[in-house]
């Protein structure tokens, strides 16, 4: 074995893999970019906001009865911040307070803690209050009283409301991941894969337009793409149906012009998923390197549904609907939960089909530009 | 009929001149050999007549309209087998070339009488049911040349056509081509084999890094460079010092 010749042929290997752009992808941009953003921040996010509600007094607002020292003991933690609300319900469905309790003289006395199963910081400060709750009865004003308290807790949210949001989280991860994940294959194949075959060439000297040939693509992509969904959704729906007894199936309800709705958005969506997977391979010089630009593709749509799936609240505000795939989703919840708000659905309508043109546009450079390299 | 004029035509990817102002005609019923090394230019003239990628600067006419950008419908009267021969590997042969007619605006009773046509012509029978990817490289050529000879385009561009084929595909080739110019089609070939374009050509540019550096007849070069074979013309022409 000679160890000079070993050598020199690692030195060639190691300048040819550092001047490989796909092993620069690899070796430096995934761990140091992609996995960061892609595991990273969503946990850092969530990490931060379990230590926020840690941290922060609950908002609570007690009314009813008053059971001597009860009132005080809540007032008196520092974990509690006694507030008041004009409608409690309204106010704690809209997270302005975590919590809302109201006793009731009966015998024995009863409490009623009203909390929001979505919110993380409602959860908190049920934990936060039964445990004061237990503290006063045994403590010497709970003795005095010689009464046990009744606890009742009480959702605010109704059982289609949390059935919507836990469902409009799964589908929409379904339906999202089932578009992008069905366009990859199809999408690199049809320019990357035709560069490299020369297909592509000898496309483009035929009497068919840039554009006419694009379009073409794009809506092959969109279909095989549509198939996968459809499919992933028949699977899902024969495993948690057949397999999983259907549980809360019956909880879920969506009109008919809801079910309109998303399908136009899942359409304008799905397109869209092509067109970036399409521009990805349009970029690329092969099918090897298209394929490498997929990664940063799914986080490019996949980060979305990360941030959503951390996000709880019922009512949000106009402008999330403005942040393309975070929008569908949202939507997606609403429409299962609580039926979909015209508004809402207007301004993600609009921002998909601006996006939508946007993407053609770029597309379109990018092809051009490939073809001249 | 058809023809193609080029002219003037620049071209540079990045900081390699590729094209250096080039012009040339090729005129109905003619067969004009672009004669050239591999990197000499040929693949790029015909990339930019064929509106896949735009020269720098320079115009190119085919049937007397100007090439540009978002033109395509002149495209419907060349036919051109590229270097590459295009065959879809997982789609028959027939499927292939209906698709190709579909994009030549022919009707389907039409592909189907060229396809019949074409196949007794190349003799396709035994493959036309095959897919591209169980093509050997002869078929696939014949193929490539029946998607040019589909529409009946009055233009042909073949881009080293013969190249890969055995001794016999090469004459039929040939032959094809000698008839297609008998038709009155204008035939832009393009090769970098010497016997090839002394052959099948009436008229011969001898391009080297981007340059015509001679054009004319075969006779007419012999004379110019007193010399009878075409290598020795080729040699002398782009200024190579035995």
């Amino acid at each position: 074995m000679n160890f000079k010749k070993v050598f020199a042929i690692y030195k060639k290997e190691i300048k040819d893999a550092l001047r490989n752009k796909r092993v620069l992808y690899s070796t430096i941009i995934v761990p140091l970019v992609v996995i960061p953003i892609f595991i990273g921040i969503p946990e850092a996010i969530q990490s931060k906001q379990q230590k926020k509600i840690e941290i922060t007094p609950s908002n609570v607002m007690i009314s009813g009865f008053r059971l001597p020292g009860f009132f005080e003991l809540f007032a008196k933690s520092k974990f509690i911040n006694l507030t008041m609300a004009k409608d409690p319900y309204k106010a704690l469905r809209e997270g302005k307070i975590d919590l809302y309790v109201r006793v009731v003289e009966k015998n024995p006395p009863t409490v009623e803690i009203y909390y929001n199963p979505l919110s993380s910081s409602s959860k908190k400060a049920l934990t936060r209050a039964k445990l004061i709750i237990e503290s006063y009865e045994n403590s010497g004003q709970g003795k005095i009283q010689m009464r046990k308290l009744k606890v009742i807790p009480k959702s605010v949210i109704t059982e289609r409301e949390l059935g919507g949001v836990v469902a409009g989280l799964v589908l929409g991860f379904l339906f999202i991941f089932g578009l992008i994940s069905g366009a990859i294959a199809p999408g690199v194949d049809t320019i990357a894969g035709e560069k490299e075959r020369k297909t592509l060439y000898v496309l483009l000297s035929l009497p068919v337009s840039k554009k006419e040939i694009l379009l073409g693509k794009i809506l092959n992509v969109s279909t095989i793409s549509l198939i996968t969904t459809v499919l992933m959704g028949v699977g899902f729906y024969i495993v948690y149906i057949i397999f999983l007894g259907g549980t809360g199936v019956g909880m879920l309800k969506v009109s008919g012009l809801d079910i309109l709705l998303l399908v136009l958005l899942l359409l304008i969506f799905m397109i869209i998923a092509s067109t970036i997977v399409l521009i990805a391979s349009a970029y690329a010089r092969s099918y090897r390197e298209a394929q490498n630009y997929m990664t940063p593709v799914i986080l490019l749509i996949v980060i979305p549904m990360i941030f959503v799936q951390s996000f709880t609240r019922l009512s949000v505000p106009d402008w999330y609907f403005y942040i393309p795939g975070f929008n569908f989703m949202i939507l997606m919840r609403e429409a299962l939960a609580t039926g979909i708000n015209f508004r809402h659905y207007e301004i993600s309508f609009i921002t998909l089909l601006i996006m939508l043109w946007f993407l053609y546009k770029l597309l379109f450079k990018v092809f051009d530009r490939g073809i001249a390299r | 009929m058809g023809k193609i004029e080029v002219r003037n035509l620049y071209k540079s990817y990045g900081r390699t001149r590729a094209l250096n102002g080039i012009s040339f005609e090729v005129n109905e019923g003619e067969v004009f050999a672009l004669l050239g090394p591999n990197g000499a230019g040929k693949t790029t003239t015909i990339s930019i007549i064929l509106g896949i990628i735009e020269p720098d600067s320079g115009e190119v006419f085919v049937n007397g309209q100007k090439v540009s950008k978002d033109e395509y419908e002149y495209k419907s009267g060349i036919g051109a087998v590229l270097e590459e021969n295009g065959i879809y590997e997982r789609l028959k042969v027939r499927e292939s070339l209906e698709f190709w007619g579909e994009l030549y605006g022919l009707t389907k009773n039409e592909i189907k009488r060229r396809i019949d046509e074409l196949s007794r012509d190349l003799d396709m029978g035994d493959f036309l049911e095959k897919k591209g990817g169980e093509l050997s490289r002869g078929m696939r050529q014949k193929g490539s040349l029946a998607r040019a000879l589909l529409p009946h385009p009055p233009i042909l561009i073949l881009d080293e056509p013969t190249d890969g084929l055995d001794v016999p595909a090469r004459e039929v080739f040939k032959k094809i081509v000698r008839r297609e110019r008998d038709h009155g089609k204008a035939i832009l070939y393009s090769t970098h084999i010497m016997s090839e374009a002394e052959d099948v050509s009436d008229r011969i540019a001898i391009i080297h890094l981007g340059n015509i550096v001679a054009t004319g007849t075969l006779e007419e070069l012999q004379d110019r460079y007193h010399e009878k074979k075409l290598e020795k013309i080729f040699i002398k022409a782009i200024g190579y010092e035995l």
